[in-house]
């Protein structure tokens, strides 16, 4: 009878152990031309094989609406610059246009035919600086006015780009247009702690131990490195760094954040990180902040509430905002 | 071998009194394994080489170092502190006590050295400082 009342709280405290949920990671590959980390705590390998199923479905639906380079929806738009969208892309686009309002332009959709230019350079055998004269003409096509909608039926929607020179690009916003998607239908499947990385975009869901996930925020100096941990809970936290994607001409880099000013990469910063409940805002606002001094930064920050940024500028200050003050 | 206290316990509203040796034989078997797994434990978790060295001022990280590359940063405070590829150490300090420096190398996770006057500590990470995730 001992023995038993021994072995009692033994498998109480086992049945316990067996319940509460493990955690789980993976990295998923061909998606987004980055690396996408899936990781939390799920209830079983079953549970968690269905949140992998569930993102890699979404990333694959979604590729396939923003590639611009193969034959994704977006693409199909650019090449005949009048075509009827899905209901997807057509909202993604009419973000894009309140976002370059929001903006001041700094983060704008309608830069496809500069962005292009740069995408041809940068990926090329031998890279090589574009022209500046065609960089030049290019920016000439980049007014998101040139943009017409009509909708006709409920879920019919033509686009047309009226320029016939511009030409979209969703490269600044679409993974932050994603990770909302992934927010809602993974906590619509029951998730409800976990977080998905895609390269540097990360949105949380829940807080994983009451404190909320740990994201670091990388050091642009030194791959392995942080520079600042963040704790992130059912948020996004977004950084665009020149070291993410670059290419080295005549012993120069050169990155692929292109100011809209200078038509050039962007050297005011290494990177800026931004800290948002919103992922589409927060991916907008990194590349834009990227692009904008920081007093200019801040004014358009002010429209919004709870957002934290943070500034590392090419000379390696750290410069701090709102929530991430 | 049995131990010689007895302990009195009141069960139930009728207040009976039972008597009953507070340990027995099995008892102490039991504590002893459960002593042995946390010594194993601790053994096991907390003396395992670290990644990296970290650097916090004022509460804050302010940079961290691969414990496996050698790295030397002079901080504004004063202080200059070194990694040698093995460990991570405060070489130099402007403070009066000394004890950061006095705390000598650093290498195991979980080790730290502090710096009071100028709120600086060296701490050993398991890695990335401890994050989740990167961004």
């Amino acid at each position: 009878m001992k023995k038993i009342l021994f072995i009692i709280p033994l498998f109480l405290s086992l049945a316990l152990v067996s319940c509460s949920p493990t955690r789980y990671n993976t990295q998923l590959f061909g998606y987004f031309d980055t690396v996408v980390s899936v990781d939390g705590y799920f209830e079983s390998k079953g549970e968690f094989e269905r949140a992998c199923e569930l993102v890699k479905e979404t990333l694959k639906e979604y590729d396939a609406i923003f590639d611009i380079y193969t034959d994704g929806e977006l693409k199909h738009l650019n090449d005949t610059k009048k075509a009827e969208v899905s209901l997807e892309l057509a909202n993604a686009i009419a973000f894009g246009i309140k976002a370059e309002k929001a903006t001041k332009g700094y983060c704008n959709i309608a830069m496809g035919s500069v962005l292009s230019l740069w995408h041809q350079a940068r990926e090329a055998d031998v890279p090589y600086l574009p022209d500046r004269a065609k960089l030049e003409e290019a920016a000439r096509h980049t007014d998101v006015s040139g943009l017409s909608y009509s909708a006709y039926n409920a879920d019919k929607i033509e686009i047309t780009l009226t320029d016939k020179e511009t030409s979209l690009d969703m490269g600044a916003i679409a993974k932050g247009i994603v990770s909302d998607v992934l927010r809602e239908r993974l906590v619509d499947a029951g998730f409800d702690n976990m977080y998905v990385n895609m390269g540097g975009n990360v949105v949380t869901i829940g807080n994983k131990d009451g404190e909320g996930w740990n994201v670091g925020i990388q050091d642009p100096a030194n791959e392995a490195g942080i520079v600042e941990a963040v704790k992130v809970t059912d948020s996004c936290l977004v950084t665009s760094g020149s070291y993410q994607r670059y290419f080295e001409y005549d012993g120069k880099r050169y990155h692929h954040i292109i100011s809209p000013d200078t038509l050039y990469p962007s050297d005011k910063y290494l990177s800026v990180s931004v800290l948002y409940e919103n992922g589409a805002w927060a991916d907008a606002l990194s590349t834009a902040l990227f692009n904008m001094d920081v007093d200019e930064g801040k004014a358009v920050l002010e429209q919004f509430d709870n957002i934290g940024v943070m500034w590392i500028t090419t000379d390696n200050e750290y410069i701090y905002y709102g929530t991430l003050e | 071998m049995t131990a010689k206290i007895k302990c009195y316990i009141i069960i139930g509203k009728g207040g009976i009194i039972t008597e009953r040796k507070l340990f027995h034989k099995k008892d102490i078997v039991v504590l002893a394994l459960l002593l042995c797994l946390a010594l194993l434990f601790y053994f096991t978790a907390t003396r395992e080489k670290g990644e990296r060295a970290e650097i916090w001022i004022n509460g804050d990280l302010y940079k961290s170092f691969e414990l496996k590359e050698p790295f030397e940063i002079k901080l504004d405070n004063g202080a200059t502190i070194k990694g040698d590829g093995e460990s991570a150490y405060f070489e130099h300090s402007d403070c009066p006590d000394k004890v950061c420096v006095n705390t000598g190398r650093l290498s195991v996770s979980g080790e730290w050295a502090a710096c009071l006057p100028n709120e600086t500590v060296l701490k050993i990470s398991k890695g990335n400082g401890d994050v989740d995730t990167v961004s």
